[in-house]
C-alpha cells in the first residue's frame, strides 16, 4: 500500500473537497474502491447537492445505503444524502411532541408554526450536518472507513466550522438556564411555590444532548488520528489559489490535511506545453501533504475508469 | 384561634413580610432570563432570521406553556403569531 | 403642655380618621367590593402580581413610602411652633393623605394595576403621561439631592453613625450572596445580619469617625457627598438581589425597632417624667428670613400630611398585590396614618426632646435649620429619659435609622431616575444604556447639590421645592381620582377639596420661591430657579388639563356600574385623545 491509500489508511473519516468541477466525486469514489480492493468496508457519502455519485457508478443511489462494489473482503456502499428528508423527520418528531402536549384545536397551529423553521436560513446546512454526524456514527459501526464527497469548498468549510460554533451557541443557552435555575432555587428558598422543575429538566436535557453531539463532532473532526481532508485540484492558477486558502482554513479549524490530488493532468504526448505549465504550477504548490497526480481520463464513467484512477492512488 | 396557631400565623406573616419583596426580586430576575430564552427560541417565527432555527425548533414544545404569559408581558395584547391563537 | 398629651390627642385623631372617615370613603365613595377580582388574582404570575395578606402588604407599602421625609419635613417645620405642624400633620393625614393614598391605590387596582403615569394617559391624555414623567423625574432628582445633604449632615453631626451606616453595605452584600450563592437557611442569615447591624451600631458609638479638615483636597462635607454619589451609582447598577434587596430586607427590622424605641421612650418619658415642650406652640418670634406659614408649611411637610410619592408607590407595586378590594382601606389609608405617626414622632422629638429653650432657639436660628440632626438629638434625649439607654447610643440608633432610610431612598431613587431618563430618551428617539443613564443621573443630582455651595452648605434650600413638586404629583393623582369619581357619579368632593387646597398651596409656594432663589441677580441660584420655573409651567399645565378633563368627564354620560369589570374582560382601555 502506498500513495494516497496509504496516507489515508489510518483515518476513519475522510473528507474529499475542492473547487467545483475538479473531480471530487471521481477521486472520492476511486479512493473508496482502492481501499475496498485492499479489503476494507467503505461507505461513500455525497453531501454535494449536485449529486454525481449515482451517475459515476452508473447506479441509482439515494438516501439509504446502496452497494456499489463488492469484492472478496471489501466493499463500497454509497449514499446521496437528502437533507430535506432529514428536515422532515426532525420537524415531524418535534411536531409529535407538541401535539402530545397541546389541546386539539391548536394542533394545526403548532404544525404551521414549525413550518417557519423549514425555510429558515441555516436549516439546510443544519440538516446536512445532522446527516454527516449520523452517517459517521453508522459508518464507524458497520464500515471501516467513511469517505465524504463534499460540496464545493466554501460550503464544506462552513460545515466543518459548524460543530464548534454550535457548541458555543448551546453553551450560551445553557448558561442562561443555569442562571434561571439558580434564581429559581433562591426563590424557592425564600418561600416561593411555583415549581417548573420538570420543564427546566426537559430543556436542560435537550440542550445537553445537543451540546454532546456538537462537541463530539467537533472533537472527532479535529482529531488527526480519526479525520483527514483531501484537497482535489486541477493544475490551473485559480483552483490552486483556492486550494491554498482551503488548506489555511483547515489548519485554523484543526482538521488534518492528509493529501492533495492534482487531477485531470494533460497527457504529455498530446499537449506537452500545457503539461509543462501544469508541472510548473504544481512545483510551487506545497501544502504540507503528499501530492498525487492523476491524468486526464476520457469519458470518466463506470467501474473501469474508477479502477484506473484507483491504481494511481495506490 | 388557639395560641399556637395564632403564633404560627404571625410567624408566617413576619417571614412573608421580610421574604416577600426579596423573593419577588428573584422571581423577576428569573423571568427575565426565561423571557430572553423564549425570544431566542421564537426568533424565526417572529420574523427574525435565525440560522439555528433547526435546533431551536426542538426546544419549542418545552417552552410552549409560557408563551401566552410571555407575549402579554411583551406588550402584545394578542398572540403575535397568526397561527397560534392562545387567546 | 405635656408631650404625651399631644401624642394621645394625635393618636385619637388618627384613630377617628381611620375608623370613621376611611369607612365612609370605602363604603360610600369608592364602594370597595370584596367580590371584585383584583389584578393580583387576574394575573397572579408569582412575580409582581401576587395576592398578599393585608398586614404583610401594609408592611411592604409602609416601608416603601416611609423615608426620611416624614422626619425631615416636620423637623424643619416646627420653627413655626409645634401646633401648626401638629394640626397640618393630623388633619392632613385624615382628610388629605389618607384619601390620597387610598384613592391612588383604588384607582390603580381598578385599572389592572396600572401606574399613575398610565392612568394620566388614560384619563387626561397622552401628554398627561409625559407630564407625569417630568414631575416624577424632578421629584426624584430633588429627593436624591436633598437626601444626600441630609445624610452628609448626619454623618458629620453624629460621627458615631459612620461605621454602622457604611458597614450596612457589606452586611447586605454578604446576605445577598448567602441567599443566592451559598443557599444558607434564611432565618439564620436574617438573625446574623440583624445582629451584625446592631453590633456595628454599638461599635460606631464607641469609635466615632471624624474626618480631617481636608481629605483628598475636599472638605469633609464635599467628600461625603462625592462618596455617597459614587456609592449610589454603583449600587444602582448592581443586580437588585445582590445589594438593594438584601439591604431593604435587613433595614426593615431596624426600622421597626427604632420606631418602637422612640414611641415607647416618648410614652414612658412623658408619663413618668413629665416631658414638656421647650418649643412654643406657635412661634411668634420666628427668626428673620423665615417665610410665612402660608403657603410654606404645606410644602415643607409633605410626607406625613400628603405626598404624591405615596401614590406612585401605591400604583407601582402595592396595587398589584392587593388581595381583596376592602383591604385597600387598611393598606392605603392606614399606611398614610403610619407616616403621620412617624411625623408626629418627629414633631415631639424636635420640640419636647430638646433639653432647653435656649438650645432650641440655637438650633432653630434660621429657616431650614434643625432638620434631622434636631430629631436625632431630641429623640436621643427622650429615649434616654424614657428607657434609660445612654443618649449617645440612642442617638446613634436613631441617626443610623435615618441614614439608612435616606440611603435606601437615594440608591433606589438613582435607579428609578435612570429608568425615567431612559424612558424619556426613548420618547425622543434614542437609546440610553445603563452606564450613560447612571452618569447623567449622578451628574445632574450632584450639580443640584453643589449649586448650593461646594460642600452642600446651602443645605436644604431645596426642601420646599421638593415638597412643592411632591404636592404637584399629589394633585395629579387627585385629579385622576376625581375624574374617576365624576365618571361614576360619586361624591367627588372628598378628592376635589384636598386637590384644590394642595394645588393652590403648591402653586403659591412655587411662585414665592422664585423670590427666594432670585436674590437680586448676584446670589441667584440659577439651577433651582430654572427648576422652579419648570415646575410652575408644569403646574399651570396640570391645572388647565385637569380642569378640562374633569369638565369633560362631567359632561360625558356616566360610566356603567360594571365598567371596570368589562374592561377587564375585553381588555379594551378607552384612551382619551
Amino acid at each position: 500500500m502506498s500513495g494516497l491509500v496509504a496516507a489515508t489508511a489510518e483515518r476513519h473519516a475522510i473528507f474529499v473537497g475542492g473547487k467545483g468541477g475538479v473531480g471530487k466525486t471521481s477521486v472520492a469514489s476511486s479512493l473508496a474502491l482502492a481501499h475496498a480492493q485492499h479489503g476494507s468496508r467503505v461507505l461513500v457519502v455525497s453531501t454535494d447537492p449536485a449529486h454525481n455519485l449515482g451517475h459515476l457508478w452508473e447506479q441509482r443511489v439515494g438516501d439509504d445505503a446502496v452497494t456499489l462494489w463488492s469484492g472478496s473482503a471489501g466493499r463500497v456502499d454509497g449514499i446521496e444524502i437528502d437533507p430535506s428528508r432529514t428536515v422532515d423527520t426532525h420537524l415531524a418528531s418535534v411536531s409529535q411532541t407538541m401535539t402530545r402536549l397541546l389541546p386539539d384545536h391548536l394542533h394545526r397551529a403548532a404544525r404551521d408554526h414549525l413550518e417557519s423553521a423549514r425555510d429558515a436560513p441555516g436549516t439546510h446546512e443544519a440538516a446536512v450536518l445532522e446527516r454527516v454526524a449520523e452517517t459517521l456514527e453508522i459508518g464507524l459501526d458497520r464500515y471501516d472507513r467513511v469517505i465524504f464527497d463534499t460540496a464545493p469548498s466554501g460550503h464544506t468549510l462552513h460545515l466543518l466550522a459548524m460543530p464548534d460554533k454550535m457548541t458555543g451557541w448551546t453553551e450560551k443557552l445553557l448558561a442562561n438556564r443555569d442562571r434561571s435555575e439558580r434564581f429559581a432555587v433562591a426563590y424557592g428558598a425564600l418561600g416561593g411555590t411555583k415549581d417548573t422543575s420538570d420543564r427546566d429538566a426537559e430543556l436542560r436535557r435537550l440542550l445537553l444532548r445537543r451540546r454532546a453531539r456538537f462537541s463530539l463532532m467537533r472533537d472527532s473532526l479535529a482529531d488527526p488520528q480519526r479525520t483527514g481532508f483531501v484537497i482535489v485540484t486541477v493544475a490551473e492558477p485559480m483552483p490552486i489559489a483556492e486550494s491554498r486558502e482551503v488548506a489555511r482554513q483547515l489548519a485554523e479549524l484543526g482538521v488534518a490535511l492528509v493529501g492533495v490530488v492534482a487531477n485531470r493532468l494533460s497527457p504529455v504526448d498530446l499537449m506537452p506545453t500545457r503539461r509543462v505549465r501544469e508541472d510548473a504550477q504544481l512545483e510551487r504548490l506545497d501544502l504540507g501533504a503528499p501530492l498525487t497526480r492523476i491524468p486526464l481520463i476520457d469519458e470518466l464513467v463506470g467501474l473501469p475508469s474508477l479502477d484506473r484512477i484507483a491504481a494511481s492512488l495506490t | 384561634m388557639s395560641f399556637s396557631s395564632r403564633w404560627a400565623a404571625i410567624s408566617q406573616g413576619l417571614s412573608e413580610f421580610y421574604a416577600g419583596p426579596y423573593r419577588r426580586t428573584f422571581a423577576r430576575s428569573r423571568r427575565d432570563e426565561d423571557d430572553h430564552f423564549m425570544l431566542v427560541v421564537l426568533a424565526e417565527s417572529l420574523g427574525v432570521p435565525d440560522p439555528a432555527a433547526y435546533y431551536t425548533a426542538e426546544l419549542l414544545p418545552a417552552v410552549y406553556e409560557d408563551f401566552h404569559d410571555w407575549h402579554q408581558r411583551a406588550g402584545l395584547e394578542r398572540s403575535p403569531l397568526d397561527h397560534i391563537s392562545c387567546c | 403642655m405635656d408631650s404625651v398629651l399631644l401624642l394621645v390627642v394625635g393618636l385619637a385623631i388618627f384613630a377617628a380618621g381611620y375608623l370613621v372617615y376611611s369607612r365612609y370613603l370605602g363604603k360610600r365613595v369608592l364602594k370597595l367590593d370584596p367580590a371584585f377580582r383584583t389584578p393580583a388574582h387576574e394575573k397572579n404570575d408569582g412575580v409582581d402580581h401576587v395576592p398578599t395578606n393585608k398586614f404583610v402588604l401594609w408592611g411592604h407599602h409602609f416601608t416603601s413610602v416611609a423615608g426620611a421625609a416624614p422626619i425631615v419635613g416636620p423637623a424643619v417645620a416646627v420653627i413655626w411652633g409645634w401646633l401648626p405642624a401638629f394640626l397640618w400633620v393630623t388633619i392632613g393625614t385624615v382628610f388629605f393623605a389618607g384619601m390620597h393614598d387610598l384613592g391612588a391605590l383604588w384607582a390603580s387596582e381598578r385599572n389592572k394595576g396600572r401606574s399613575i403615569g398610565a392612568l394620566a394617559a388614560r384619563y387626561i391624555g397622552k401628554r398627561g403621561s409625559y407630564v407625569f414623567l417630568l414631575v416624577i423625574g424632578l421629584l426624584l432628582l430633588m429627593v436624591i439631592a436633598a437626601f444626600a445633604v441630609v445624610i452628609k449632615d448626619l454623618l458629620i453631626a453624629s460621627p458615631s453613625t459612620v461605621i454602622p451606616a457604611w458597614g450596612a453595605i457589606p452586611v447586605a452584600i454578604l446576605v445577598g450572596i448567602a441567599v443566592y450563592k451559598l443557599r444558607w437557611n434564611l432565618t439564620v442569615v436574617t438573625v446574623i445580619g440583624v445582629v451584625a447591624l446592631y453590633a456595628l451600631i454599638w461599635v460606631g458609638d464607641r469609635f466615632p469617625v471624624v474626618l480631617p479638615e481636608s481629605i483628598l483636597g475636599m472638605s469633609p462635607a464635599t467628600f461625603w457627598i462625592v462618596v455617597l454619589f459614587v456609592y449610589a451609582g454603583i449600587a444602582s447598577l448592581l443586580p437588585v438581589w445582590l445589594l438593594l434587596q438584601p439591604r431593604d430586607y435587613i433595614n426593615g427590622v431596624q426600622l421597626f425597632v427604632g420606631l418602637a424605641i422612640l414611641f415607647v421612650g416618648t410614652l414612658v418619658a412623658g408619663l413618668f417624667f413629665g416631658n414638656g415642650f421647650v418649643a412654643p406652640a406657635i412661634n411668634t418670634a420666628v427668626p428673620e428670613g423665615t417665610p410665612s406659614i402660608w403657603p410654606l408649611l404645606f410644602v415643607t411637610v409633605a410626607c406625613g400630611a400628603i405626598s404624591g410619592f405615596h401614590g406612585a408607590v401605591a400604583s407601582g407595586t402595592t396595587s398589584k398585590q392587593l388581595d381583596k378590594e376592602p383591604d385597600a382601606r387598611f393598606v392605603g389609608y392606614f399606611g398614610a396614618v403610619g407616616e403621620g405617626l412617624l411625623a408626629l414622632g418627629a414633631i415631639i422629638a424636635t420640640t419636647a426632646g430638646i433639653s432647653t429653650v435656649a438650645r432650641w432657639e440655637e438650633i432653630y436660628a434660621a429657616f431650614n435649620n434643625g432638620g434631622v440632626n434636631a430629631f436625632v438629638e431630641g429623640g436621643g434625649n427622650i429615649i434616654e429619659m424614657g428607657l434609660g439607654l445612654p443618649q449617645s447610643l440612642s442617638a446613634t440608633v436613631l441617626a443610623t435609622m435615618a441614614v439608612l432610610f435616606a440611603a435606601t431612598t437615594m440608591d433606589t431613587g438613582v435607579r428609578l431616575l435612570r429608568f425615567v431618563f431612559q424612558e424619556a430618551s426613548e420618547v425622543i428617539g434614542f437609546k440610553m444604556n445603563n452606564i450613560v443613564g447612571t452618569l447623567v443621573t449622578l451628574v445632574l443630582c450632584m450639580a443640584l447639590v453643589f449649586s448650593q455651595g461646594i460642600d452642600g452648605s446651602g443645605g436644604l434650600t431645596i426642601w420646599p421645592l421638593f415638597g412643592t413638586t411632591n404636592q404637584l404629583l399629589a394633585s395629579l393623582t387627585l385629579i385622576i381620582v376625581s375624574i374617576m369619581l365624576i365618571r361614576k357619579r360619586r361624591n367627588y368632593f372628598v378628592a376635589l377639596i384636598p386637590l384644590v387646597l394642595v394645588f393652590v398651596a403648591a402653586f403659591w409656594a412655587a411662585i414665592v420661591q422664585i423670590g427666594t432663589f432670585w436674590n437680586g441677580g448676584q446670589d441667584t441660584n440659577w439651577l433651582l430657579l430654572a427648576l422652579d420655573v419648570i415646575i410652575i409651567i408644569a403646574t399651570i399645565w396640570v391645572g388647565a388639563e385637569g380642569i378640562t378633563a374633569m369638565r369633560r368627564a362631567a359632561a360625558e354620560p356616566p360610566e356603567h356600574d360594571d365598567a371596570d369589570l368589562t374592561d377587564h374582560v375585553t381588555g379594551r382601555v378607552p384612551m382619551v385623545k
